[in-house]
């Protein structure tokens, strides 16, 4: 039976603060003030995690201020891991952003490099932001994955490279879902979600933004037999960007959307042929995506309930009908109730019902 | 003032880029800074060194990449071809983070380049400028199917204009690509790729690809004497900037 090892990632002032509670998640001292100290203790303790039969949880909490926890660049690789046995790095309850960069926990790093990359196959993260703070002048990037990646609800920010999918295995599939890139800042040709190119691997992103900053929204890899690149639900929202959608999209892509669909046709089926623009939503000049009320991109997306429920914030996707395009679903606010009559059935019985229907 | 977090042992984990070595820093933090009660022996030591600032001790972090540049060995401005050599200056004497064939060969090749030699710490290839502009590499994509002529190049103004007489590219690809690239479309089936601008484009894309192969964590470690230090004081020690200068050592001078 596959045993879970979580660990959290606390300053050691707020894990004191509220030890008793902490200890009662995670037992005595079970806490790391960084990413990189808890990845090293997992390969000196579970380098095989197949044959140890665990999977490693880091639960991250939002102690930091500013731009968060600063831990370098952070490498996730390096042990054995299998399709039942893996990493994860996930914001603790409550801890996330909900979708608004700087809202929750965040970590940063300057310089040359990856700040959170995930090359260890079937790592997973979620709701997690991670900011790379130098300027274009460099390989800078925020996250970093490979090789059957899962992430979800996560915020890149870097001036060059926000997100990066990268290759290294013929059949491989990595899947990020509610997704937000800015690569915001002054910079070189930044670009939102970068594809691994004319390597191998296949990727799908689900309901992702591309936000401000982007020269370059979505670049993407053209398909082949061993190489899917796979758009659904996604949205190049930036208006600044001179190309929204770039190497092409696989066969299954659908309902994608950006600032010039009017003029250039978003790939996949049932393109958003309307340009997206900063009213679709609430506060787009302050990295806010979620969707503005009035928006159309709100049932303009396909259903993907099969394959996840949540969005960024942790609404529940309508199980049935139209979803959103973008990582927000905003929740029916219903209307008001009405109330049927009272009626009363079975009174000649001793099981009497008494009813009443109330109407949305 | 800085402490420092050590990776006491390797890991027993296979040899990869991501694996945590043995006296490696994994953080510099300030002086007096609250680690965690795993964040010590035995997985981990701590070096305390006052006199250090956390900002000037971050360079020990760096991860070993590669750092390269290209310069032109020879060229033919007739053809508009070159004969390029790559540089790294991250690869040690003893050959650590060697420059690999079948590592890099592929980021030359989709560019429409040809290796003619490697060595450690250098790799000398050929490309001509016309067969940069119609390489898998510039376009994105798999280019068989398409046919580019070229329509005229300007000797003096370094412009290529090329016709693209089958394509298997769609408009807006094709545009993409060309923007992308610094070029400029021709309607309705030509563009026009400045020399200069395609020969910056490779660089920069070959120099990137071959940064993005790790070699190792960090490039810096603790000496073998001053691990011994560490381990004799349990763990835990406490050091001038001079003696932890004198224990502090770059793989490249391996």
């Amino acid at each position: 039976m596959t045993t879970t090892v979580t660990r959290a990632i606390r300053s050691t002032a707020a894990w004191t603060a509220n030890q008793t509670a902490m200890e009662a998640l995670y037992g005595v001292g079970n806490y790391y003030t960084s990413l990189s100290s808890w990845w090293a203790w997992v390969q000196s303790t579970y380098p095989n995690l197949v044959s140890s039969d665990v999977v490693v949880v880091a639960e991250c909490y939002n102690d930091w201020t500013g731009n968060g926890l600063s831990d370098g660049f952070v490498s996730i690789s390096g042990v054995t891991s299998g399709v039942n046995n893996y990493p994860i790095i996930r914001a603790a309850d409550g801890e996330g952003h909900g979708g608004i960069s700087g809202a929750g926990f965040r970590m940063y790093a300057y310089g040359t490099g990856t700040v959170l990359n995930i090359s260890q196959q079937y790592g997973q993260v979620y709701d997690l932001e991670a900011i790379n703070t130098k300027d274009g002048n460099g390989y800078n990037y925020a996250f970093g994955f490979d090789t059957d990646s899962v992430a979800e609800n996560i915020i890149g920010k870097s001036a060059y490279r926000a997100i990066t999918i990268g290759s290294s295995g013929y059949s491989a599939v990595s899947t990020l879902r509610n997704c937000l890139a800015l690569p915001a800042g002054p910079s070189r040709n930044p670009v939102g979600f970068l594809g691994p190119g004319l390597g191998y691997g296949s990727v799908q992103l689900d309901n992702c933004v591309a936000g401000a900053g982007c020269l370059y929204g979505i670049i993407g890899s053209p398909a082949t037999s061993y190489r899917q690149w796979i758009l659904r639900n996604c949205v190049v929202a930036d208006g600044v960007a001179t190309i929204a959608y770039d190497g092409g999209a696989s066969t299954g892509s659908t309902n994608n959307a950006s600032f010039d669909g009017s003029t250039i046709t978003p790939p996949g089926a049932n393109p958003y042929t309307s340009d997206v623009t900063s009213a679709d939503f609430v506060d787009a000049s302050s990295n806010d995506y979620h969707l503005a009320s009035g928006s159309s991109l709100k049932t303009a997306g396909a259903n993907l309930y099969s394959d996840f429920q949540y969005d960024v914030d942790g609404d529940e996707y309508p199980s049935s009908g139209a979803w959103p395009i973008g990582y927000d679903y905003v929740p029916s606010s219903g209307g008001t109730p009405t109330l049927s009559s009272p009626t009363v059935t079975g009174v000649t019985s001793s099981a009497a019902t008494p009813r009443v229907a109330v109407t949305f | 003032m800085a402490e420092l977090l050590i990776k006491a042992a390797d890991a027993p984990v296979p040899d990869s880029p991501g694996k945590w070595y043995g006296a490696r820093i994994l953080r510099i933090e300030d002086d007096g800074f609250e680690w965690s009660p795993n964040e010590g022996p035995p997985i981990f030591y701590l070096l305390k060194v006052p006199g250090v600032e956390k900002e000037s001790a971050q360079q020990y972090l760096e991860e070993w990449r590669h750092n390269t540049s290209i310069s032109i060995v020879a060229n033919d401005p007739v053809s508009d071809s070159y004969r390029l050599r790559l540089i790294s200056d991250r690869v040690s004497a003893t050959g650590k983070n060697a420059l690999v064939r079948e590592r890099v060969e592929e980021f030359f090749t989709d560019w429409g380049a040809t290796i003619v030699n490697i060595q450690n710490d250098r790799v000398t290839f050929d490309i001509a400028v016309f067969d940069a502009i119609t390489s898998p590499r510039f376009w994105g994509t798999d280019i068989s199917g398409a046919v580019f002529v070229e329509t005229s190049y300007n000797e003096n103004t370094g412009d290529h204009l090329v016709q693209i007489q089958e394509s298997p590219f769609s408009p807006a690809q094709m545009k993409a690509a060309v923007q992308r690239n610094g070029g400029t479309i021709i309607p309705p089936d030509s563009f026009v790729m400045n020399r200069s601008v395609a020969r910056q484009k490779l660089v920069d894309d070959i120099n990137e690809q071959i940064f993005n192969i790790s070699y190792a964590q960090r490039c810096w470690y603790i000496t073998g004497a001053g691990m011994s230090a560490l381990q004799a004081a349990g763990g835990v020690l406490t050091v001038t900037p001079q003696q932890f200068l004198n224990n502090i050592s770059d793989g490249l001078s391996d």
